[in-house]
């Protein structure tokens, strides 16, 4: 079946619709890799069990589909019509969500979610407060299609944007379009998507190269990966109207997508939309019927290195070379793969487009701050007691994101700062959670918005082991083609491992400062131009951690173990056993009822005690 | 790898140095690591230099020059796993299997590799074993979930374990699913939560689908048509 | 394309220069006499840009952004490079630290860290290197000679110039050219009466001896692809550069001055 011509797809769209009954009723049960990882498959295994076995007095539909978002509840099942919202279910659940909810309509009450604070318990999705204050457009189909299945798409509306691009605009008019959404690009660099595009058309080359960059390094984040694995033909749709926009009557094109070679659940579900789109002609040559519009794409893959997912790094590896960056002093968009302009933007970023293209450039800039239009999809992660992901219009608060959609911190601890923009961004303390989500805004305060990853910490959490954590991540992804980069980590890295460990010394605050502005200056390319940040901003923010490890030689948050002590309270102490018997190197002995002795050079400071304990017994020094 | 399966890996990417690492991961999957005389004929078929294709072998982290174990044990790393204790369960691996991140053991039994973030932070500290996703680790539960590998690799009885989040991640007063864990209260186990794909399954090419065909997994492909031959009245579409 | 002939003028360190579109801020500093200092650039190479030694500091209008002038090529008027401000010679010094820091154990770096006052270095340092691995050895392998004998192995920290599977390569033909660009002299370039070593590649290459004074004079491999890409005569093939050229010189005075 291949469409020639938008009056094709829409008589296909017509009668999947009409061939769809939205009052029937539909199981969604989420396939995202967090509700995977709970055990969604046995879910949907024992649905299918169950309704084979048994049959069902209604006739109904079930999909397994992309990630829903709200992953610490999971495994997710809504049931459709009434939008009934199940957490946590079980795969013995199944019978009785099938009698009862789908069968009768009637409400699983051990089965909803229950809000903490209110202690309500919310049958509806929409209205439980972590979906309620987001703004869905992007991420919002995911539970109402099949990944795999083309003809879903269409039904909700899929590639009428695209009929829409080619039948109804010139490539001139979507790039102005895009202009004046203002589009910015959802990797983290945030460069207006339009202007990208324009620039490309403008260049000078023989052949085009539009490409999908889903090398999502920053760990923390799986927007991208939930966007390829729940709803790829949003992602594929946006990157041929841009194709479009960028090559027809100009240069012949050719497209391709990166994807991190740790998804290979997105690389086959893209790689079966990619197929069917060429069945329905939607790829390939004469799309939709568009005379001379040919475009097709490629699937790559990585191979394991963060550093890919900087353009001329990744293009590099396109090209069958190692993922090295090069200057990009002449940028990409004139000469990138094989010297030929390319158009890289990220998969968020593509999926934006049809939302564009459909309802205008005005309706998406209703939505946002003036420099910062449409929403964003976040990762929100970490100490959080929402984990999941999130979209967000611009300009929601930090606060509200922490609070009002994240639920707040886990085990009731004290919020101390939050971060954003992976290894390249900077954590933000909680002085400034009324921050907007904005571009500007963030790198204003040293940070910035980056893919999305949004890593909530408490006060648990050192702020130096965190500066750590990040340049040790970028000493291993380094290309170590720069000097900066390459020795300027390592250096900055000992001396926090020296102050993590007890050997801190007054100059090293100043040092490390310096150290940090030289790499953000020299570096060759992003990655260690932006290594400096995760230090310079916790330097910034959190100086007083620094300066405890420095001068008294202690981690306030009890992380640094070389200067953390546990003790156990002889006094507070019960002789439950409960400690011992947690203690991974039998450190803790002691018999019934009598007071517990901890053998402090076995000891390996991992606090399993300190949180095992009933009776705050375990002192941590 | 003998020379003509080399040769046709070569050909069904169409001899293209584009997708030298696609390549790589085949001939990788198979042999559990990349062979030098492989990587030398694949050199030769792509008219690339050796030393770029050694560059590219050595350069990717994917890739290993030395031969794998038959468990590797990947420890994700990502930040929300490090914020919730990831370092300290990898040292306790490290110290169990008595080797470091990046190594196998003598007797190719075990390999210990990180990873940064495999998107499961709802259930961090996570470490992957093939299919299997071990949840909420602490240093604790590292020798449980090593016994369990043992077990199932001696083609043990499929132990159904349970996992319940550490007892500090209670304290919210929310209702956690240990409330309906069927395991004796005193003991801890680990949950062997079982998700089809983060190794090797699928791949754009023919060996995949005969791959699938031999997989035992029901989520190979997660579709609504699965319940075509359902006993209700009428489809489910 | 039209605008790759435009004339642009620019200002280097406040001193007007006119240069052709795309010319390096390097190229265009040489043209006034500005020294700019370097370590991995070579001119028979394209600039590889991976020192960070050679910063300057450009300035358009209010913005200011420190660049790498052996490959920043200039595409319009009116920028302004500055060459030694305050920035710059705190970063340079800092980079060159780090270098030194790296190859604490080459003379060549010591006496580069030296002209700007650096003896010494807190940072960590490394032991027995001498490898700043700017890249010129695998870039002219591979760009110039066309062979790839030679290349990097691994990433960050771990990057290294080796030759593939730490294996003798039958690509080197022992030419020298990585020896004679390494701006430390790490690759060891040794002829012996019929061998010529290059310790560090695993190179071991018979020499072609000359066939008047017995002295080997270059590798058999080496003339052999020499002779593939230029029509050479016998007299080059068989003797030293030295008793060749008296050879050529004896024969213009026989033929009277002319070949």
């Amino acid at each position: 079946m291949r469409f020639s011509s938008p009056a094709e797809l829409e008589r296909y769209r017509e009668k999947l619709r009409t061939g769809y009954d939205p009052s029937q009723p539909y199981i969604a049960i989420c396939g995202g890799t967090g509700c995977l990882a709970l055990g969604s498959a046995e879910v949907r295994q024992a649905f299918e069990e169950a309704i084979s076995k048994n049959g069902l007095k209604v006739k109904v539909r079930m999909k397994f589909t992309g990630c829903h978002g709200f992953c610490e509840k999971g495994p997710l099942v809504v049931i459709h019509p009434q939008e009934n919202l199940y957490v946590s279910v079980k795969p013995k659940d199944v019978l009785e969500i099938l009698e009862k909810t789908v069968e009768q309509g009637e409400v699983l009450e051990n089965l909803l979610y229950k809000d903490p604070l209110t202690k309500e318990k919310i049958a509806r999705e929409s209205e439980v407060p972590f979906y309620k204050h987001q703004k869905r457009l992007v991420f919002g189909m995911n539970g109402m299609i099949d990944p795999q299945s083309i003809d879903d798409y269409i039904r909700i509306g899929g590639y009428s944007a695209l009929s829409k691009a080619l039948y109804q605009m010139s490539p001139e008019q979507i790039i102005s379009e895009v202009k004046k959404a203002n589009l910015r690009g959802r990797g983290g660099g945030g460069f207006p998507a339009g202007v990208k595009w324009e620039t490309c058309r403008e260049a000078h080359g023989d052949i085009r190269y539009v490409i999908i960059n889903a090398d999502e390094g920053d760990p923390g984040a799986y927007m991208d990966r939930s966007l390829l694995e729940g709803n790829p033909h949003s992602v594929l749709e946006g990157m041929i109207i841009g194709a479009y926009a960028i090559a027809y009557g100009v240069s012949p094109v050719q497209g391709y997508i990166y994807v991190r070679h740790e998804y290979p659940l997105a690389v086959q579900y893209f790689t079966k939309a990619v197929e069917t789109a060429r069945k329905y002609g939607l790829l390939g040559k004469n799309i939709l019927g568009k005379e001379g519009f040919n475009f097709d794409i490629q699937i790559n893959q990585g191979g394991g290195a963060f550093v890919c997912g900087e353009s001329s790094a990744l293009m590099a590896s396109l090209e069958g070379k190692p993922g090295e960056p090069r200057a990009k002093y002449v940028h990409t968009v004139h000469k990138g793969i094989y010297n030929q302009p390319s158009n890289l933007n990220n998969v968020e970023t593509w999926a934006n487009v049809p939302l564009i293209i459909n309802n205008g450039a005005d309706w998406y800039r209703a939505m946002g701050t003036e420099g910062s239009k449409g929403t964003k999809i976040f990762s929100l992660v970490g100490k959080i007691n929402n984990t999941g992901l999130v979209e967000v219009p611009m300009g929601i608060t930090l606060r509200e994101i922490v609070y009002e959609i994240g639920g707040g911190i886990r085990g009731g601890k004290k919020f101390k700062a939050v971060q954003t923009g992976g290894p390249s961004g900077g954590c933000i303390p909680e002085s400034m959670l009324d921050l907007p989500v904005d571009y500007d805004e963030l790198t204003k305060v040293g940070s910035m918005m980056g893919s999305g990853g949004m890593i909530v910490m408490d006060e648990d959490t050192c702020m130096v082991d965190v500066a750590r954590y990040f340049l040790d991540f970028l000493k291993g992804e380094s290309c170590g083609k720069c000097t900066p980069c390459r020795e300027g980590i390592k250096q900055v890295l000992t001396i926090l491992n020296r102050i993590c460990e007890g050997g801190g010394e007054e100059k090293d605050l100043a040092r490390l400062e310096e150290l940090g502005n030289a790499i953000h200056d020299c570096a060759l390319c992003a990655l260690g131009g932006t290594a400096a940040n995760p230090l310079l901003t916790t330097l910034k923010y959190f100086r007083s951690e620094y300066e405890t490890h420095i001068r008294d030689k202690k981690c306030p948050a009890g992380v640094c173990r070389a200067l953390v002590v546990y003790e156990i309270d002889a006094e507070k102490c019960t002789g439950c056993m409960a400690c011992a018997k947690q203690c991974p190197q039998n450190a803790i002995t002691g018999e019934k009822k009598k007071p517990h002795i901890l053998d402090q050079s076995k000891c390996i400071k991992c606090g399993i005690c300190y949180t095992t304990c009933k009776f705050d017994a375990v002192i941590r020094k | 790898m003998d020379k003509k399966e080399l040769e046709q890996i070569v050909e069904r990417y169409n001899r293209s140095q584009g997708q030298i690492i696609a390549i790589l991961h085949e001939i990788q999957d198979q042999e559990r690591y990349l062979p030098e005389n492989d990587l030398r004929y694949v050199a030769e078929k792509l008219n690339m230099p050796v030393a770029q294709i050694y560059h590219i072998a050595t350069f990717y982290k994917a890739f290993s020059l030395k031969p794998k174990g038959r468990h590797i044990c990947n420890v994700c790393m990502g930040t929300a796993c490090h914020v919730r204790g990831a370092p300290l369960v990898l040292e306790e691996l490290e110290r169990k299997l008595g080797i470091k991140a990046g190594d196998t053991t003598p007797d190719m039994e075990y390999s210990i590799t990180t990873v940064n973030c495999l998107g499961a932070c709802a259930l961090g500290p996570v470490v992957v074993v093939g299919k299997d996703y071990y949840g909420n680790m602490t240093p604790a539960k590292v020798e449980r979930m090593l016994k369990e590998i043992k077990a199932k690799s001696n083609g043990g009885a499929k132990t159904k374990v349970q996992s319940e989040p550490d007892e500090d991640d209670d304290s919210t007063g929310e209702e956690k699913s240990t409330q309906e864990i069927t395991a004796p209260q005193s003991e801890v186990k680990n949950e062997k939560v079982v998700e089809a794909k983060e190794e090797p399954e699928p791949k754009p090419s023919s060996v995949k689908k005969e791959r699938e065909k031999k997989s035992s997994k029901k989520f190979s492909k997660p579709s609504s048509k699965k319940i075509a031959g359902a006993k209700k009245k009428g489809g489910k579409k | 394309m039209e605008q790759e002939n435009k004339i642009l003028q620019v200002k280097i360190n406040d001193k007007p220069v006119s240069v052709q579109y795309g010319t390096t801020v390097l190229e265009a500093a040489k043209k006034i006499g500005v020294e700019i200092p370097t370590l991995c650039y070579h001119p028979a190479l394209e600039a590889y840009g991976v020192c960070r030694v050679c910063i300057v500091e450009m300035k358009r209008g209010k913005r200011s952004r420190i660049v790498t002038s052996c490959n920043y090529p200039i595409q319009e008027d009116g920028l302004e490079f500055f060459t030694n401000t305050e920035r710059i010679q705190r970063d340079r010094k800092i980079v060159i630290e780090m270098l030194l820091a790296r190859c604490w154990d080459s003379p060549v770096i010591r006496e580069f860290a030296a002209k700007f006052g650096i003896y010494d270095t807190d940072l960590e340092k490394t032991k027995n290197e001498q490898c700043m691995l700017c890249g010129l050895c695998v870039n002219v392998c591979r760009d110039l000679i066309g062979q790839s004998a030679i290349t990097f192995e691994s990433r960050g920290v771990d990057r290294k110039t080796v030759v593939p599977f730490h294996k003798p390569s039958d690509a080197c033909i022992g030419c020298g050219a990585c020896a004679y660009v390494c701006p430390t002299g790490c690759i060891k370039l040794e002829n012996l009466p019929q061998e010529r070593v290059i310790e560090r590649w695993q190179s071991e290459l018979p020499l072609l001896t000359c066939k008047i004074c017995g002295k080997g004079f270059g590798t058999a491999r080496q003339l052999e692809i020499l002779k593939e890409k230029n029509p050479l005569t016998r007299l080059y093939l068989t003797t030293c550069p030295e008793c060749r050229e008296k050879e050529l010189a004896e024969k213009m005075i026989k033929q009277g001055g002319v070949l």
